[in-house]
């Protein structure tokens, strides 16, 4: 019944087999070992233990920063953030840029507000996509501008289907070590001529952090 | 570098080569009445094998190019039960290639009838036990083809240093044919040695996901400890050609072993050293594994096909008709291969297609002698095989069980 080719004919062809057999049972077993109780059974488990679901905790920090320029009259000035680099050591990515900038009129006996004018750009190194922005804004009339970009928000919860990899590298914003750069620019108003040639504006930056605090399995 | 684009048209590429492969070897072995049928059942079901091959690629390029996510959720499974379809042609292979290892009809058939009853026995046991049956069902298949690579170890340590030619070439054929069913295992043999880390096992998985921790470190140890069979059938066959008495040396087989080992040193490097996430990664991902069996399974099966006489290249109109695909294939490999040193290397475009024209008008050539080289051995290279275990419309049946098994498992896949 059996082909005959796949029986031996001589004693060293069985031989050679019994042979290949005890080293293939050794080597599973010395190779199953070492993968439930050696290193590398943690490192299989990163990257195979997926499963899911996985409840995962954000922890998030905000970065400040004040800085009053005068700006004289047709000039632009610019004012730079810089994020360290060294927060990305921790996990922590950018999720919101938020910068604010107020003013009023100086000059003396002047009713007629300045045009402050603004703009913000900053190094992109995700190149991952905002979900919100207002990049420019101008004010006639001593009120705010306010200008912003946001990346998505993470709330603390349940993640399903992603695995423990992806639950690591959830964050999908811009990372740190970027510059920030508000571009502001002056015309100034002014009811009395040549009364008014230069205003004093206060730019403060918000940088909002958020990082993956913790990962557990459901 | 190139990225997800050189993906896609090395998909396409691998799709023109199964289906050209596929559909020829179904035409020879329908053709071609006067070769041995057991050598036509072999040529049938390696047909088979690359017809389901050629409609995973059809997918996988369908899923490259469509930008729905609900697409993919659709393909997804669909290609997971494709795949598992391909075990059963794997598990045929080994039992029928070079020789069936029943000599009697009956026996013959019931072997090869179990093969879809145990596939069809893991998918329903898997989906009782598991939440995730289909990936524990895919795995489960996978590892026990690997276990099938056992007929081929034992063809090959039985008879590759006999004095007889004709079972000198049952080893040989079968150690190849275990090249080529099982080529992406072989590129990860470094876990063997538990070198590569998890990225090089979890390379193996496809990154399927696993339903919970208990489960997931059980099948990890029966898939892996099923793959070592083939790689140290591979290092059995490495060895052995490097000792073996230079009358009795296959050039073919050193050559071949050889590159496996070498592929799966560079492939560790890659995986140990380059992030996951890059472009070079995923490219890499693609040629160490789908690039194993859409390049190098078709030129082995072609090889395997003319040297050991599954189509009978006596009659100068079957002969011909060889020749021409062997240009077609020479052809569509080559630009696969360029495909592949152009997104790792930025050559233009037109630069390589230049080289691919320079090289194919050289070839083409040469292909009238080397194809003779081959053609001409083949003469003397035969396969025994037993008489009246199939008769001729096995090979319709064949063809329908086939069709309606993998149909079923497609089925299963889009309405689970």
């Amino acid at each position: 019944m059996f082909n005959p080719l796949l029986k031996s004919a001589e004693e060293s062809g069985e031989r050679n087999q019994f042979i290949f057999f005890g080293i293939l049972v050794a080597v599973i077993l010395i190779d199953s070992i070492i993968l439930v109780i050696g290193d590398h059974s943690i490192d299989i488990n990163d990257h195979l233990d997926n499963t899911d679901e996985w409840e995962i905790t954000f922890s998030n920090m905000s970065l400040t920063s004040n800085s009053e320029v005068l700006i004289s009259d047709n000039n632009e000035e610019v004012v730079t953030f810089e994020i360290p680099s060294n927060l990305s050591d921790d996990g922590w990515m950018v999720q919101e840029i938020y910068i604010l900038i107020t003013y009023g009129e100086t000059s003396l006996g002047d009713f007629d507000c300045d045009t402050v004018s603004a703009e913000f750009d900053h190094d992109e190194k995700t190149g991952v996509s905002s979900v919100s922005e207002q990049s420019s804004g101008e004010s006639s009339d001593c009120t705010e501008i306010q200008m912003n970009k946001a990346w998505r928000y993470y709330v603390d919860g349940v993640y399903d289907n992603i695995s423990k990899l992806e639950a690591e590298n959830i964050l999908e914003m811009e990372d740190v070590g970027i510059d920030v750069y508000a571009y502001i620019r002056v015309n100034t108003d002014s009811t009395i001529p040549n009364n008014d040639n230069d205003e004093n504006i206060s730019v403060d930056f918000t940088i909002t952090l958020q990082k993956v605090e913790s990962i557990t399995r459901v | 570098m190139a990225g997800a684009g050189s993906t896609t048209e090395l998909v396409i590429l691998s799709l023109g080569l199964a289906g050209l492969i596929g559909g020829s070897f179904l035409w020879f072995t329908f053709r071609d009445k006067k070769t041995n049928i057991v050598m036509r059942m072999n040529l049938l079901i390696m047909s088979l094998l690359f017809l389901i091959n050629f409609t995973i690629f059809a997918l996988y390029t369908f899923q490259e190019l469509s930008f729905s996510e609900g697409t993919e959720e659709i393909l997804n499974p669909l290609i997971l039960y494709l795949n598992m379809a391909t075990f059963m042609q794997f598990g045929l292979l080994f039992l029928l290639f070079p020789s069936p290892i029943f000599t009697e009809r009956k026996p013959m058939l019931l072997a090869m009838c179990s093969l879809p009853a145990i596939s069809i026995s893991i998918l329903f046991t898997s989906r009782l036990f598991f939440e995730h049956w289909e990936t524990v069902s895919f795995l489960m298949q996978h590892a026990l083809s690997n276990l099938c690579s056992l007929i081929a170890i034992r063809w090959y340590i039985l008879h590759r240093t006999s004095d007889s030619v004709v079972k000198r070439n049952h080893a040989i054929a079968a150690v190849l044919l275990m090249f080529g069913l099982v080529g992406s295992v072989l590129t990860r043999w470094p876990v063997l040695f538990s070198l590569g880390g998890g990225d090089l096992y979890s390379q193996g998985f496809g990154g399927f996901i696993f339903p919970d921790f208990t489960t997931s470190d059980f099948l990890f140890l029966f898939h892996h400890s099923l793959e070592l069979i083939p790689i140290l059938g591979m290092f059995v066959v490495l060895i052995t050609e490097i000792m073996v008495p230079r009358g009795k040396r296959d050039t073919v087989v050193l050559l071949l072993s050889l590159f496996f080992f070498l592929f799966g040193l560079v492939n560790v490097m890659v995986v140990k050293f380059i992030d996951v996430n890059t472009d070079f990664r995923i490219l890499w991902h693609h040629f160490a594994a789908a690039g194993t069996f859409g390049l190098i399974r078709p030129v082995l099966f072609v090889y395997l096909a003319i040297k050991f006489n599954l189509v009978d290249l006596s009659k100068k109109s079957i002969r011909n008709k060889v020749r021409l695909i062997a240009v077609l294939l020479a052809t569509v490999w080559a630009s696969s291969l360029f495909e592949i040193i152009q997104a790792f290397l930025p050559v233009p475009q037109i630069l390589s297609a230049a080289i691919i024209g320079v090289i194919l008008s050289f070839g083409i050539g040469w292909e009238q002698k080397i194809f003779d080289g081959i053609a001409t051995i083949s003469e003397d290279d035969y396969l025994s095989s037993p008489k009246e275990i199939f008769e001729e419309s096995d090979l319709f049946r064949v063809v329908m069980a086939t069709v309606v098994f993998t149909l079923l498992l497609a089925m299963y896949g889009l309405v689970q």
